[in-house]
Parts: structure tokens; sequence; C-alpha cells
């Protein structure tokens, strides 16, 4: 443990903290994660992670930032727009704290790619915007036995849940994606800014909660809240032997790429 | 005669510092809370605890009679004697209990007198000179504006906020008897085209680092002396250095904004006042009420002595018919009863008939010449030696080492002395009356040392490896507006040398009074050299063995030491100290570079270099090692054992300390780059002693750090860690990191300053689940040791 003085006092305030401490300070420090999109959730985590000295951050997404952008994904500013996300956002990142290292996928996740860029993590942050990329995410991660958290928001609320390897996974609850144009995204439907916040933030949390190896993790329960009455609700969900992936008889061998992007998911009776 | 307004929220105020008092009483919150909102009231702690010194704001020195017999009648109320006279013109309570405190500000309150800017960083007492409105020389009277800017400037909340200190003063002429020159805000009158205004200087002080005020307006309307000091308050609010409370006066700001930024920020702001149409003050002319026709005049007792007196102390107004006359108050210091009495009698000559001086003395004005026998009578019943020489009334001193915490050399003692000599030495001081003597116990500035004729200020200085007290002199200050110089420095005297050398100076110059026009001319022309080599003659002090009164400060009953001397802004004579061994240091090592030297001298400089590199930092720690073996002993206490130096270098100690030259000769590089580990440990040190964490080169082994299990189990911490000077929660952070380095059952001492850290750190580290063996306090600081838990 070779903390210098700038980091004894950058991070006094996680030493301070008995489930932290100076043990829990190295695990943030040589824990890497991987956020799957930069944007309303991506951004949010993305910040805390680096405030709090995650050692590696690894950046996927493709798209560059629009000024419709910045009303919710906080870590880009308005002279970015134009520019990658991913070197918007490593930008910041450094700003926040020089010790953090950041390697930036300029790129979507496809079948093809995410089972090389997850390997090196020890958790990833899904906060991708389209039903394709979050069962991409969950049956890579399934594969792979990787822990992540699963999240996603729309107008005002939000839901999440954590995996790790052996819980309940997001297709043992959605088995596979609704109908195109059964649920609105957010360029339609729209979001409060501040609701993407609250989801990343969570996310970012579950992350460092994984790294230091403290708590209870949001593993076979997922969790949703409604902002505009604030209300949590909390559903204690179990593996399903159905699940196409890690159920009893899985038909899913290899990662496939679902068809059609869209934001978060509202049909509930989906759920099983 | 009007006072000042006291603002209306003044109220409140001190209803919010009684509730504070009432919690902190009931142990709800801490003394330190308590503290902030203390200061501000003028309220100051003393050495003894629960003890407080109490602040009077009085404009100018301006306090009417009535109001001195009620102040004194308040400090008699809760039992205090001594009333004290500051060089900043205010009254001074002592000995003030915490339960009285509220009760008294109210009281004072009640008579139209607050405390509140007395300390703390606020805007201070305005001062003024002490003889406005009856020197005949003067402009004009500036008093009023004093006042008329009082009553502003504290019903202007951010007046008590602001980054630190902000001192005003207005003088009526060129003269510059009010030190405007040397004030953050300086005003002088002047009349230009007949009318009434000021030349305006800002950003001078006294101090750390003393400045001379900068001219900042050439002349401005007396209209507009509310709107040109508001602006300053407000650049300095804006801009000033919150952080560092040691660079933080105006004077700072100046020098860190550079002259154009600073003038260019003070037009913005002042443009803005003007925009804003802030009103100009409300200036009323000081009446005098005069003289109630009951009184009748008395003859003098002792006619030759009235005389005397008269000759010395009583001056005329530029109001005919009217005398001021001074009342010289020794070291400021009047008993309550003194006050109390002084007041009486003065009441029936009416309300403008009083100021406190610079020089902390009582002048009286408006006095009816007819009545001047009813005076004298009375002040030679009440006061001692008011006939005496005004030389005695001119030398002023600070609190010095016996009170003030940052105090080196016992000022005041010192000034005593050098008074009681001066009785005995049948020189005619009527001559050298005019000579300002001041005496500061540091190098801090309080007892004004840099605006003296003859200026001393404390430090230490070694002999034979003994502390002696000493001063450093300085001499011809010139205070006069376009031509404010400080004193310069000319040598120093150790302080059993003070009255001699005092007494030999005044010998000489009595024989050029008539050559000079006064001391200021004789000291420009030829005094300073005189000084110089009268230094030069009293450079030297005997041994301890030969005479060991040299090696006690006046008055004191034990050596001269440093031990107890808090390190504050006031530790340049420290640095003194330092910098004769780090000379050392730096001679030895070119003689070691030029290797022209043989083996037996060699041996002899590296040990030197170990001997002063040991010694060097050990005052910053308290220490004055008698020999040499305790010089090794102690540092590795201090600076290895608590990691500031590398475990590897112990070695040289053991070296050194058994004369092992030989082995010496082949570490010559460890001994070199040890001295320079030293070195660089100096120049990360802040003026408070603190030290940086050590550099990388100079980290410890952590393992190296941990005794021997025989060690252990006599019960002996394993691992010492001073994190004095080391802020919450900064503290506790770097506890929890020296426990994370030990196993379980392990040992750690930890090194904690007084206040928040022992209040809350050991807290924090139980509650982790380790457990508290001890906790004692050494000293000024806490000890705490700790056994590492399983948690």
């Amino acid at each position: 443990m070779n903390f210098n003085e700038e980091q004894i006092e950058r991070y006094s305030r996680h030493i301070i903290l008995k489930d932290v401490g100076v043990e829990g300070q190295e695990k943030m420090m040589a824990g890497k994660v991987l956020i799957i999109g930069t944007g309303g959730l991506g951004a949010p985590a993305a910040l805390y992670l680096a405030a709090a000295g995650v050692g590696v951050i690894g950046l996927v997404d493709a798209d560059n930032v629009e000024l419709s952008n910045l009303q919710r994904q906080v870590i880009h500013f308005t002279p970015d727009v134009n520019k990658p996300k991913v070197i918007s956002a490593k930008e910041k990142i450094e700003a926040i704290n020089p010790d953090v290292k950041v390697v930036t996928y300029h790129t979507k996740v496809f079948s093809e790619n995410i089972t090389g860029i997850i390997k090196d993590y020890d958790f990833v942050i899904d906060g991708t915007d389209n039903f394709a990329a979050k069962f991409l995410i969950n049956d890579a991660c399934v594969f792979a036995a990787k822990p992540f958290s699963h999240g996603a928001i729309l107008r005002f609320s939000g839901q999440t849940i954590t995996y790790v390897p052996g819980s309940t996974c997001y297709r043992c609850i959605f088995l596979t994606p609704p109908p195109t144009d059964a649920v609105p995204n957010c360029s339609q439907a729209g979001i409060l800014g501040a609701v993407a916040g609250m989801l990343g933030t969570i996310q970012a949390t579950e992350a460092l909660k994984f790294l230091i190896k403290k708590g209870e993790l949001l593993q076979n329960r997922l969790l949703t809240f409604d902002a505009l009455d604030m209300k949590f609700r909390e559903v204690a969900v179990t593996r399903n032997p159905r699940c196409p992936i890690c159920g009893e008889n899985p038909s899913i061998k290899k990662l496939i790429d679902e068809a059609q992007p869209v934001c978060s998911l509202k049909n509930k009776n989906k759920k099983t | 005669m009007k006072g000042y307004s006291i603002p209306p929220q003044l109220d409140g105020e001190i209803n919010q510092l009684e509730k504070l008092i009432e919690k902190f009483k009931r142990g709800e919150i801490t003394a330190v809370e308590v503290k902030a909102h203390r200061v501000p009231f003028g309220v100051y702690e003393q050495r003894e605890s629960d003890t407080y010194m109490m602040r009077i704001r009085c404009v100018a020195g301006m306090i009417s009679p009535l109001q001195l017999e009620k102040v004194a009648g308040i400090a008699t109320q809760y039992g205090i004697r001594d009333i004290h006279i500051t060089t900043r013109q205010e009254l001074q309570i002592h000995y003030v209990k915490l339960e009285y405190l509220v009760a008294m500000i109210r009281q004072l309150k009640e008579i139209g007198l607050a405390t509140r800017g007395g300390g703390g960083n606020t805007v201070r007492n305005i001062v003024a000179q002490e003889d406005a409105g009856i020197n005949p020389l003067e402009e004009f009277d500036v008093s009023p504006y004093a006042l008329a800017l009082t009553s502003r400037m504290i019903a202007e909340s951010d007046s008590w906020n602001l980054p630190r200190k902000f001192k005003i003063a207005f003088s009526g002429s060129s003269e510059d008897k009010g030190y405007a020159t040397i004030a953050d805000v300086g005003f002088i009158a002047k009349i230009k085209d007949g009318k009434k205004g000021f030349k305006v200087y800002a950003a001078g002080g006294l101090g750390a680092k003393s400045e001379v005020g900068k001219l900042l307006l050439e002349f401005i309307g007396a209209d507009e002396v509310f709107a040109v000091t508001k602006a300053l308050k407000n650049v300095f609010f804006k801009y000033g250095n919150r952080k560092n409370k040691h660079a933080a006066r105006l004077r700072f700001l100046w020098q860190s904004l550079g002259d154009e930024e600073f003038r260019k920020k003070f037009q913005e702001e002042y443009k803005k006042n003007k925009q804003d149409e802030v009103l100009p003050l409300v200036i009323e002319e000081i009446e005098s009420e005069g003289v109630s026709d009951k009184l009748l005049p008395e003859e003098p007792e002792s006619v030759s002595d009235f005389t005397l007196w008269k000759g010395r102390y009583v001056k005329t107004q530029k109001q005919a018919d009217f005398v001021s006359i001074m009342i010289p108050v020794e070291l400021g210091f009047i008993s309550s009863d003194q006050a109390r009495k002084l007041g009486h009698f003065l009441a029936p000559f009416g309300d403008n008939v009083l100021r406190m001086t610079k020089n902390q003395n009582f002048l009286l004005r408006n006095i009816p010449k007819k009545y001047l026998g009813n005076i004298y009578n009375f002040l030679k019943d009440i006061f001692h030696g008011i006939s005496r020489p005004t030389i005695y009334g001119k030398i002023l001193s600070c609190a010095g080492a016996a009170t003030c915490q940052l105090g080196i050399c016992l000022s005041r003692q010192a000034a005593k002395a050098v008074m009681k000599d001066l009785g005995e030495s049948g020189l005619n001081l009527d001559d050298a009356g005019d000579i300002k003597i001041n005496i500061s116990g540091c190098p801090n500035c309080c007892g004004q040392h840099l605006a003296a004729d003859l200026g001393f200020s404390g430090k230490a200085l070694r002999k034979e490896g003994r502390l002696y007290a000493a001063y450093n002199v300085f001499a011809g200050a010139v205070i006069y507006d376009g031509r404010t110089k400080f004193a310069e420095h000319v040598g120093e005297i150790a302080a059993k040398h003070m009255p001699a050398f005092v007494k030999d100076f005044l010998n000489i110059y009595l024989f050029k009074t008539k050559q000079y026009k006064n001391i200021q001319e004789y000291l420009l022309r030829e005094g300073t050299k005189e000084l110089k080599k009268l230094c030069l003659h009293y450079k030297g002090i005997p041994g301890f063995e030969e005479d060991k009164n040299f090696y006690f400060d006046w008055d004191a009953d034990s050596l001269f030491s440093l031990a107890e001397r808090r390190a504050g802004e006031c530790s340049a004579g420290f640095f003194d100290l330092i910098q004769v061994d780090l000379n050392h240091i730096h001679e030895t090592r070119k003689i070691l570079a030029a290797e022209q030297t043989g083996e037996t001298e060699k041996k002899k400089l590296l040990y030197d270099l170990i001997f002063y590199s040991c010694r060097m930092l050990l005052i910053t720690r308290g220490i004055e090692p008698k020999n040499e073996s305790e010089v090794f002993e102690t540092f590795q206490k201090h600076f290895i054992d608590t990691g500031f130096i590398a475990v590897a270098f112990k070695e040289l100690m053991t070296l050194a300390l058994h004369k092992n030259y030989q082995t010496l000769l082949d570490r010559e590089n460890d001994v070199s780059r040890f001295s320079k580990d030293v070195e660089a440990l100096y120049e990360n040190m802040d003026n408070s002693f603190n030290f940086k964490r050590p550099a990388p080169e100079f980290v410890t082994h952590e393992s190296e750090r941990v005794v021997s299990s025989k060690e252990k189990a006599a019960d002996r911490p394993a691992v010492l860690k001073d994190l004095r000077g080391v802020v919450c929660p900064l503290n506790f952070v770097k506890t929890k990191i020296e426990l994370s380095k030990l196993k379980p059952g392990d040992i750690l001492e930890i090194w904690l300053d007084d206040g928040e850290p022992i209040e809350n750190v050991p807290g924090s580290v139980k509650a982790e689940g380790h457990e508290i063996v001890e906790r004692k306090k050494i000293g000024d600081h806490w000890s705490v040791i700790i056994e590492k838990k399983v948690t």
C-alpha cells in the first residue's frame, strides 16, 4: 500500500468509512470497470467511479455528442458537441482524477466484439438505451461469468438489477425484447435528466460495492422507482428454469444480435 | 459628546453568543465553535484556562468620564482589578470569567460601548492622533470622521467576516501622528482650494512582514471617506487570502495582485460605490460642554513639583485658554480603582476631556488653565510618578513571553528594567524626552519596534551551546506623510545589556541635542552609526560558569528557554538559530567538496556534518540539548522514530555518538545524503514548524519501524506516528493508514494536537473496533496508544 500524500487527502472521506477504509480504497484503485454507453446512465456512473479512483475505466460508445444529450448526459459539455462521446468522457475523467486510466472503445457492441471487450474488466455497467444491446450484454456476461449492473430509464421511472454469476439474469425476467414499437424510446417519450442521474449513480454504487466486497448487491432483486411520486419498489425475482440462456435447457448457445433499438422496458407483461 | 452608534443587530449577536456559551457549558459544542464567535466579539482566551481578555472599542481613543467610571465599575463588579490601555487606543479588561462575559458585554452596551470587532478578522478600532481637535498644527479635527466611519462600518455585516483584520487610521496633518501611513487604510487631512479632504494611504501595517502604506489617492473630498473605505473593504473581502492567515492582510493582497491590478480592482469598487450613490458620512463636530460653574479652582499642593509637572505634561491647545495634560500610565496599566476615580473626578469638566494615546497613556483636553491646580492635586493623589520625565510615558512594550504564547523574550520586564536604570542614571532625561523606545518580545511588531526611534525585538542567541535572551536593535523610524520609513536594524544585544545600552546611548545623544532639531535628525545624521558601534561594544556576554545571570531573562527565575514557546507566526527567532547550524552545514560541505583535507580533518568534518544536521531542527521540537550525545539521541527520537528521516541513517548517529570516526570515513556518501535529507526536510517546513510528509527518498521502510518483540513485551509502542499539525479528519485518515499496516495485537502510538484532534480521533478509532490503551497529555500535545483489533 503506497498512497501518496495527495491520494490520502483525495480519498480521505473514503478511508474514514469503516466499510471502505484503506483496504477498500486500495481495492477500488485496483478495480477495472467497463461502462457500455456513455449517455444518461454512463455519464454519472463514470463521474463517480472516476472520483472514487477506480483504477481502470473502460468506455464503449459509437456516438458523437449531440446538443440534445446535454440535458442529462452530465459528463459532456457544450463545447463537446460533435465530439465522440468516449473522447469527451475520457477528458472529463482525466480532469477529475489523473489516477484513473481510461480505455476507450469508439464502437457499438455486437455479438462479435463484446466478449473481447468485457474480458479484462471486473464489473460491467450497462448504460445502453436499446433492447438489443441490453440482451447482448446480459448474454455475454452470463457466458463469461462476468458481474454486471443492468439499468433502464424512461420518463420519470427507472429499474435496475445486478447480476453476479449464479443469480437471476436479465433474460430470466424478460425472456426476449418486446415487439418493435411496443414501447417508446427516449427520443419519443422523453426523460427527466435527473432520473438518469439517480439510476446511473445507483449503478456506480453497485460497482463500487462489488469492488470492495461490502454490503448486499442488488441481486435477485429488481429495484424500480417512479420519481414523479418518488416511490421505490423492490421486486423479488428468482432464477427462471425456462430462461433461454441460464435455464435448465438453454436455447441460446452463442451470442446473437437482437433486432431494433428501443430504450427501456415498460411492458411488465413480459415478466415471468 | 455623542459617541459611535451601536447597530441594532448587536443585541441579536450578543444573544447568539450567549446561547453558544450556554451550549458549550452543557458540553454540546466544542470550544472551537465558541471561539469562532467569541474572537470577533473582541474576546480572547488568556494563558490561564477559562479566563478571557476583552477589548472595548474606543474610537480615536475617545471615552467620556462617565463611561470610564462605568467601565471601571463593571470591572470591579466582576472582580477585575486592572484595566489596560492598548496601543490602538482601546481599553482592555483582563481575567474575565466566561460566565460573566455576556453580562459584561450587555452592561457595556448600555453605556454606548461595544466590544464587537475588538478581535478576529474584522474592522478594528479606528484610531486617530490623540490630539486631534486641539493640535495647533492640524488641518482640521479628524476625530468626527473616525466616529462617523465607525458607526457606518460596524453596521455592515461583512465587517465581521473579512480575510483578516482591517485597521483604519486618521491623522490631522502631514506629521502623521495617527500612523495613517502604516495602516491598512490611512487618511491624512488636507485642505485643497479651501475644501476639506484627505490623502489616502493603503495596505500598510506593522506585523510579521511590515509594510509602509502605499499612496492610493492624492486627494479625496471629505465626503468620500466612506466610499473609499468601503471600496477597499470590498476589494479585501472579495480577493483577500482566507486560506493562510499569515499572508492575509491587505498588504499581502496588494503584493500578490500587484500595484496595477490592485488599483484597478479598487477603482472598480470605488466606481460602483459612486454609481450606487453611497451616502457620505454625516459629520458632527465634537462639541465641548464646558466646565460646571460649581467647580472652584484649587491651588497646587506643592508649587515646585507643580511647576515641574506643568513644564513636562501640560501643553497649550489651538483653543486659547484651554490646555491638554498627559497622564503617563506605566506600560498602559491602570487599576480599576484609579480609572473609576479618574472618571468621577473629570465628570464636571464635560464629556470631551479624555483620550487614550497610542503610547498607552491618558491625554486630558479642554481643561481651562485656572483648574490646573485641581488636576495636579488629584493626579498626585491617584497616580504614581505623574511628574517624572516624559520619556517614561514613551516607553512602549508588548506583553511579551510572560503572557503571549508567541513571545520569545520578557519584553515588559525588560522595559521596567530600562525605566529603573534610567531613574537611577542621573541623566537629564528632559532633554531626551522626545525619544520613542519600543520593545517587542519577538519579531512580530506588537511592540511597534519598527516605528521607534530606538526599537528592540526579542530573539534567542546561543553561546557555547546555551541559549540566552537577546534583542535585535532598530533605529531611526520616520512616520511622516510621504517620508515614512521603518527603523533600520543596527545590531543585536543580550537582553540583560538593554538598560546599560539605552543609558549609554542617551548619554551620547544628550551631548548632541543642541546640534540637532530632534532625535530623528540626530539618528539620521550620526545616531545610527553610533548605535552600530554600541551594539558591537555590547556584543559579547560572559560564559555560563562566569555569570549565569545572562542566561536568565529579566525577572525570570528559570534559565532562558524556547521550550515553552508555541510555534506561531512569530518564529523568526527560531529561524535564526536554525540558520546558524545550516551555515555550518554548508561550510562543512564546501570544505569536504574541495577534497583538500587530510584524513584526520575529514573525519572531524564528517562528524560535524552529522552533528549540525541533527541539531538544526531540534529547536522546532522544543529541544535544547545540553551535550552532544543528547543531540544524537533526541534527533533519533523526534525525526527518525517519527518517520521524517530514513531509519537507515540511524546507524550514523550511533557511529557519531561513539565517535567511531574511522567507519564514518567509509560512509561519506551516507553522511552527505543524510545532511541533504535533513535540509530538504527543513525546506518543507512551514512557519508553524510542521513538516510536510517526507518525500519518497526519505520514506522509511515500514517493517523497520517495528521494534523487536522483546521491547514490545515491555509494553513499548511499536510504531509512533506524529500527527501534530495534521488537521481533522486527515489525522484520522493517517491513523487508519498506519493501522492498516499492522497486524491485530500490534500497538500504534499517535501524537495529536490538543482541541479538535484529541476530541475526535480516539473516538473514531474506537468506533472502528480498535482499543484505546492509553491517552495522555505531553506538553501541548497528546499521546494516544492504540491496540489494533480484528475488525
